[in-house]
């Protein structure tokens, strides 16, 4: 058969068929636009967890002082240590933390971007190995300086400022540039609550950058920093507070966990768990919204195979007509296939039109709704276009599967017994 | 361009009931260029028989030979072939498809053909003058009389040019002028070395026949 026969015949068919192909094409894009819009909710919630909670699946965090049962001395995780985990298998890096283990103050008493600011706060700090933050911070500022140390701030801190503390006091919102290279003064040895605790030590900090990687509940500096500082404040400056563990791999995670227990260490599963139980409370929803997408789906199927089958019925004498002036039933069975693909791609096409334009409304809604803070995602729904490519893929697959059998089945019939109505 | 030899048709019936016999012609030739008229009661079998000579047919036994070619040794595929360039069939309800025009009723088997599309509506008007109705090309069904749809029917049967025409009543369902004009045509038609097997009752047509065949219970007389 010439293309221009099959689309004659296929326009023919539409045209006069279009109640049934509009009612098609609405449930196959029913179906493909819900599916793929939980699947997007779904990408999107988990990259934002995922975001929100940057715990990488090859990373474990091996914490200190590990007391073991049976021996009167707990394992240090110190150098030796380290170099133990360096040597097990899958490992391919360690980030070494250390706290500074001395209170310390820092009281602001300044003109600060035009707001006078009045205030004295408890500082924490903790020394880490600058890879661990990555590209989030320029890293040729984050190295040890005696004159005054870099420090990086955690990101949430912005917005718990902005959400909570600016609005009450009355002060104005920050961006994370406006206090990048803002200077503070620590005094170490002291504390709002502890008191002195050993002689005081002054140390010049600046605002080197913002990481959702950084330290929470106070400040990140450099290890060699946080070193020195112990070392000056007459604190352990050998041992580490914690060591995150990379692998090569995610599925290595559990055998180099079972090798760090083996050498007396215990890993702080915590939070990583929490977020992997977070990715699966949310997977668990969204799967649960796609499998209702996918019998959605498949009632679609049903409906437009039924629908194809009623309409291939009702034209059983037309096509017996087209067999008796000498179609092949393969050409007939081409036809049909043909209008059902024709169908399921404007339907599929329908359902990712949809599917990308609930997301957008989403995203729309979500972000006008949480306002302006910063460790917000760029969107909360999200999907490659392979996903989109693959809704439309299934939904031609679906609606060729829906036609073939009732089509061949039809074809079975004889001309002569079409013809004379039996 | 016809050869039958022990021709048998049985309609089934439901399980454990026998079948009813609707042919059983043992022997019958029809030569190139014949114009044979087909007559019997209603239920004779001559429906029956111009649906298995057009390869409409395929449940029966003996052996059917029509244009050189043993029918029940085709492929489907080859007797699709059959059915489009050596045999048409015009049917006493002439089966257009409601909603196409006349044109394109009449172009149907160009859509199933390698004809390519640029020689498709030349031919279709072609047929249509022949059959007398060039006025009538976008006209569909619905808008046309009995008679001038019984016309559309022949021009799409002799649209691919085929050798042997079957047409079954195709007068049944209409006036006495109109039937004048489809016996001139079909008598036209024969002139120019079209094989016409033709189920009728129709005087008129039965006067215009070389030969005339009668069908009772499925038996030639």
């Amino acid at each position: 058969m010439r293309f221009w026969a099959l689309q004659k015949l296929l326009g023919l068919s539409l045209k006069r068929d279009a109640s049934l192909a509009y009612s098609s094409i609405f449930g196959i894009g029913l179906a493909t636009g819900s599916l793929l819009f939980f699947l997007g909710l779904g990408f999107g919630l988990t990259s934002f967890i995922q975001h929100l909670f940057p715990v990488e699946a090859k990373r474990v965090e091996v914490k200190a002082p590990q007391w073991v049962v049976g021996e009167t001395e707990y394992k240090k995780l110190d150098e030796v240590a380290c170099t133990d985990f360096q040597k097990l298998k899958h490992v391919r890096a360690l980030f070494r933390k250390m706290e500074v283990r001395a209170p310390g103050i820092t009281r602001v008493n300044d003109d600060i971007l035009g707001m006078r600011i009045d205030m004295g706060l408890e500082v924490m700090a903790v020394g880490v190995e600058p890879a661990l933050f990555g590209e989030d911070i320029e890293q040729a500022l984050f190295v040890e300086d005696e004159e005054a140390v870099p420090a990086i701030l955690s990101t949430y801190l912005i917005d718990v400022y902005n959400q909570h503390f600016a609005p009450k006091n009355g002060l104005a919102s920050l961006k994370g540039d406006m206090l990048k290279g803002f200077g503070f003064d620590v005094i170490f040895n002291r504390s709002f609550f502890a008191g002195n605790t050993g002689e005081r030590v002054r140390q010049e900090f600046f605002v080197a950058g913002f990481s959702p990687k950084a330290f929470l509940a106070g400040i990140s500096i450099p290890l060699e920093s946080a070193k020195r500082l112990n070392r000056t404040l007459g604190r352990e400056a050998e041992q580490y507070s914690s060591v995150v563990v990379e692998v090569d791999d995610s599925t290595h995670i559990a055998s180099v966990i079972q090798q760090l227990e083996r050498l007396g260490f215990k890993t702080d599963e915590g939070e990583r768990r929490f977020v992997q139980q977070l990715g699966l409370a949310t997977w668990a929803t969204t799967g649960a919204l796609s499998l209702l997408s996918i019998l959605i789906g498949v009632l679609a199927t049903i409906n437009i195979a039924q629908g194809l089958s009623h309409s291939l019925h009702m034209r059983e004498g037309e096509l017996a007509i087209f067999r008796a002036v000498g179609a092949t039933s393969a050409q007939l069975v081409g036809v049909v296939v043909a209008q059902a693909f024709i169908l399921a791609l404007a339907g599929g096409g329908l359902g990712v039109l949809a599917a990308w334009g609930g997301g957008y409304l989403l995203d729309g809604f979500l972000f006008q709704a949480l306002g302006a803070i910063t460790w917000l995602p760029k969107r909360f729904f999200m999907l490659p276009v392979g996903v989109y490519l693959g809704g439309v893929m299934g939904a031609i697959l679906a609606a060729l599967l829906g036609v073939w059998g009732p089509s061949r089945r039809l074809l079975r019939r004889g001309i002569a017994e079409v013809l004379a109505g039996r | 361009m016809i050869f039958v030899h022990n021709l048998t048709k049985i309609f089934e019936k439901a399980a454990h009931a026998q079948g009813v016999h609707a042919l059983s012609i043992p022997s019958l030739e029809v030569s190139l260029g014949e114009f044979v008229a087909l007559t019997g009661k209603s239920g004779s079998g001559k429906t029956t028989l111009l649906t298995i000579l057009g390869g409409l047919d395929s449940c029966y036994e003996g052996e059917v030979q029509v244009g050189g070619e043993v029918l029940a040794k085709l492929s489907s595929r080859a007797l699709a072939k059959f059915r489009a360039e050596t045999v048409a069939s015009v049917f006493q309800s002439f089966h257009l498809i409601p909603g196409w025009s006349a044109e394109e009723n009449v172009a149907l088997p160009a859509l199933f053909s390698k004809t390519s599309r640029r020689g498709v509506r030349p031919r279709a008007l072609q047929m249509l003058e022949a059959v007398g109705l060039h006025d009538k090309a976008k006209s569909t069904p619905a808008q046309l009389s009995g008679g001038e749809r019984q016309r559309i029917a022949i021009a799409r049967a002799l649209f691919a040019g085929a050798r042997l025409l079957l047409c079954d009543e195709p007068t049944g369902n209409l006036d006495t002028q109109t039937t004048q004009g489809m016996v001139d045509l079909l008598s036209r038609l024969n002139a120019e070395g079209l094989t016409l097997v033709v189920a009728t009752h129709e005087p008129l047509l039965l006067s215009a026949a070389s030969r005339h065949l009668t069908l009772a219970e499925g038996r030639l007389q």
